[in-house]
């Protein structure tokens, strides 16, 4: 198997180094298949170690470890005091209070506008109530006016209809009436002209 | 009340009984409680057409105005009892034209023929 699976031929001198290369692979038999005959009193080694080199090893892990936690450490360190001092440091009271102090100001501010403005809008609605009641006079003053005119105009009209109601026919002078029309026949078959010109044909 | 003008138009007759009707027909409208403002007459002229009336043709007749003031309930009245008087040949009730507002004359309007040349509607298909 292991010689078929080797990327450089089948060449004897390149075995060792494809074996060391490549992973034990599971080719043709799957986990729950037995193992050969021919692996019956096979105990697997593991490779050995060289103690020197493993004491080695360890040592530089250790230290490199070291070195990376303290470095962790202080980092995580100085994150926290950093919340630490924005939270509760002196910076961040003088901060808060500088805004309780801007705050303060503005609300003074705030009051002081409105102050001003009410009393514009007093003055003007004053000026408002002062113009209406001009304006409402102006009208009731040309609401008598044309009343009287109209009274006026009526009065005229009652005293003229009063003057032709004497000229009016009555069962008294029925009878001259219709007699005087009769001797005095009218013609309206007359034009007038832009000029104010009769013409009669 | 509103004021009406009668155009009475009566049979060409002689000079009492013309009188007599004009007598009849005023005394009938002052019993329906109108107010007679004025009587005017036009003359004895030639109709513009012949009329029949009261089976009778008539080609001359009087032409009577007269003016008054009535109630607009005694309009029908009046013109239902002139169209039984034989002496009238036509009675005319209408409201009187000075009342009517004079109103601004505009002249000839130019009216667009172009927009009269064809026909507006949809035909149907």
């Amino acid at each position: 198997m292991q010689r078929a699976l080797t990327p450089l031929g089948a060449r004897s001198a390149c075995r060792p180094l494809a074996l060391l290369l490549l992973p034990p692979v599971r080719g043709r038999k799957t986990r729950h298949d037995p193992p050969a005959k021919s692996k019956v009193g096979r105990v697997k080694m593991p490779p050995a170690v060289d103690p020197a080199e493993l004491f080695v090893l360890t040592e530089r892990y250790r230290q490199y470890r070291q070195t990376v936690r303290a470095l962790r450490l202080e980092f995580t360190l100085e994150v926290q005091r950093k919340a630490y001092e924005a939270r509760a440091g002196v910076e961040a009271e003088r901060k808060a209070q500088a805004e309780v102090a801007e705050h303060r100001e503005m609300m003074a501010w705030n009051h002081a506008e409105n102050r001003r403005l009410q009393e514009l809008r007093i003055a003007r609605l004053r000026q408002e109530a002062q113009e209406r009641e001009l304006w409402q006079a102006e009208e009731q003053a040309r609401r008598t006016r044309e009343e009287q005119a109209r009274v006026q105009q009526k009065e005229q009209e009652v005293l003229l209809l009063q003057e032709e109601a004497k000229k009016f026919i009555t069962r008294e002078n029925l009878e001259a009436r219709i007699e005087s029309a009769l001797d005095t026949p009218k013609d309206y078959n007359w034009a007038i002209t832009r000029s104010g010109q009769v013409v009669r044909s | 009340m509103p004021r009406y003008e009668l155009a009475l138009l009566l049979k060409a007759m002689q000079r009492p009984e013309t009188v007599a009707a004009l007598k009849r027909t005023v005394e009938a409208l002052l019993d329906r409680g109108a107010i007679v403002r004025n009587l005017e007459s036009l003359g004895e002229r030639t109709l513009p057409y012949k009329i029949s009336a009261h089976s009778q043709k008539h080609r001359r007749a009087g032409y009577f105005l007269v003016d008054f003031y009535a109630p607009t309930t005694m309009v029908d009245s009046i013109l239902d009892h002139l169209s039984r008087d034989t002496d009238v040949v036509r009675p005319t009730v209408v409201k009187h034209p000075l009342t009517q507002e004079v109103k601004e004359c505009d002249g000839i309007v130019p009216v667009p023929l172009q927009e009269k040349l064809y026909s507006t509607k949809r035909s149907k298909k």
